[in-house]
């Protein structure tokens, strides 16, 4: 289920696509630093944008409108929500393993960053006992024995989103082995898990409207998890009925109505999840949220259902 | 309720004055204006009767007759979703689901309340079956089928929005552009 959430690419600014990667980079570079070399190998795309919502929601919480300068990089004389990092969120142009010619721009000193990496990593643990449990993979196995003291540090730092997880997992497999046929039934327990995501990141403040940043937050994360949950569910139909795996669109497949049904609930789930950003009213980062929700999300449900007609293929 | 005295017209208004009323209510009330406002409750609670009532008078059932209009309002504690903020949210809130309780299992009713709360907690495919279903046992009833037809036209804003985001689907700044000019063009003649 990774990969889903990107950008589209060609619709960026050239300074929108630099802070997205730089976002992406500073995630890599915050697991380095938090969880060390290893775990840097999970790092995926999809995490930058609950770092830039969050990111954006920390300047909401500092009354502050604007957190970068003009030029899109954060200005050095900004804040943060953290007392750790009093110089706020800065960019820095580096070489890094994976880039070792090019300098590339990282964002550092952002606390949205360090939780995203956090909570890739947790999530990376519990993807790796999840195929060991399912289908004994030997890959999950060791990844659990790397993974298993970051799980138990992190599940320290946020026992109560950490515990929503694994509850959420295990309903999951659950409902796999019960051969759920109901999408919406089968998409629940994710989309409850990416919910506690959202909406378990440490505000560091404590805001007039902190229930109500969160229900938004949480609301984001429910429908994109529902989303991400029902376009992989599309996505590997064709592979699971090959392989005779799980799949909880199996039973729909053959009715006539098949792809407007589908599409109608992967579409209405997205405008569910955008009405809550824009309730929200984000002003940093704008433009890339936007352009992941709006169109990053688009796109790919195009490509995959194949509804509408889509002319302008990338 | 009576629909006219919420909006603050008399009963033999014209469509004209419901609607001028409807939307300077809607501006009074708007969410927008009453955020971090104590009102703000208040304000949305207000917005619903106004949507409701408004609904209720351009439907033309109530005129014609009333009888429309005192069925529903018998129903009890169910106004949200004549309007149309019964189907907004959604996001596993649920908050809609405890009045599922009171209509018979298998009925349409039973069928078209779960399906209005299963759309409200995000569940839209589970949603739409049973408004299909509760329309297709009661295909008469008009509540069933405006519901199914509203909850059938969800997603366009955000289809709006995307669509609004691809290039050149007549958005293109230039072309707006070239219109501003020949437009202005067309003026020079008149001075």
């Amino acid at each position: 289920m990774l990969g889903y959430i990107t950008p589209d690419k060609p619709e960026l600014k050239v300074r929108e696509y630099e802070m997205y990667s730089a976002y992406y980079c500073g995630i890599c570079k915050a697991i380095k630093r938090r969880h060390g070399e290893i775990p840097r190998l999970v790092l995926s795309y999809d995490s930058v944008l609950l770092a830039m919502i969050l990111s954006a929601v920390y300047d909401l919480e500092k009354g502050v409108v604007q957190g970068y300068s003009q030029g899109g990089y954060p200005s050095q004389t900004g804040y943060d929500a953290e007392e750790n990092y009093p110089a706020g969120p800065t960019v820095k142009l580096e070489r890094c393993i994976i880039h070792p010619v090019k300098k590339r721009a990282i964002v550092y000193n952002d606390s949205a960053i360090d939780y995203a990496a956090d909570m890739l990593v947790a999530l990376a643990y519990y993807k790796f006992k999840d195929d060991w449990t399912d289908e004994k993979k030997v890959l999950g196995v060791l990844g659990m024995a790397a993974f298993n003291n970051l799980h138990r540090k992190i599940t320290g730092m946020y026992p109560e989103t950490c515990g929503i997880i694994n509850k959420s997992i295990a309903k999951l497999s659950e409902l796999e082995k019960e051969n759920c046929q109901s999408m919406d039934e089968a998409a629940e327990p994710f989309a409850q898990l990416m919910k506690a995501v959202f909406s378990g990141a440490p505000l560091k403040t404590e805001p007039v409207n902190e229930a109500e940043l969160k229900s938004l937050l949480g609301e984001i994360g429910y429908n994109i998890g529902k989303w991400v949950y029902l376009i992989d569910a599309v996505d590997d139909l064709e592979k699971d009925l090959e392989k005779n795996r799980y799949n909880p669109l199996k039973g729909i497949k053959d009715d006539e109505n098949y792809k407007s049904r589908v599409e109608f609930s992967l579409i209405c789930t997205l405008e569910n999840a955008s009405l809550a950003l824009k309730k929200l009213e984000l002003e940093k980062n704008k433009g890339i949220i936007e352009n992941i929700i709006y169109s990053g999300l688009f796109r790919k449900t195009e490509s995959i259902v194949g509804l509408v007609n889509s002319e302008d293929e990338k | 309720m009576n629909p006219y005295e919420v909006l603050g017209i008399n009963q033999n208004a014209t469509e004209e004055q419901i609607k001028s009323a409807y939307r300077t209510m809607v501006k009074k009330y708007h969410p927008d204006k009453h955020q971090n406002n104590p009102l703000s409750d208040l304000a949305e609670e207000k917005l619903m009767e106004v949507n409701e009532a408004y609904e209720m008078l351009t439907n033309g059932d109530y005129k014609n007759g009333n009888t429309a209009y005192r069925n529903r309002s018998n129903n009890g504690g169910y106004g949200a979703t004549q309007s149309n903020g019964g189907f907004n949210g959604g996001g596993g809130a649920g908050s809609n689901e405890g009045f599922v309780e009171n209509p018979k299992p298998g009925s349409a009713e039973w069928f078209y309340q779960a399906g209005v709360a299963s759309i409200n907690k995000g569940w839209f495919d589970d949603g739409l079956g049973k408004l299909q279903a509760a329309v297709s046992m009661a295909p008469n009833n008009l509540r069933y089928r405006q519901g199914l037809n509203q909850v059938q036209n969800m997603g366009g804003g955000y289809r709006a929005d995307a669509f609004g985001r691809g290039a050149g689907r007549g958005n293109d700044d230039l072309c707006r552009m070239m219109q501003c000019l020949v437009c202005t063009d067309c003026l020079c003649d008149c001075i």
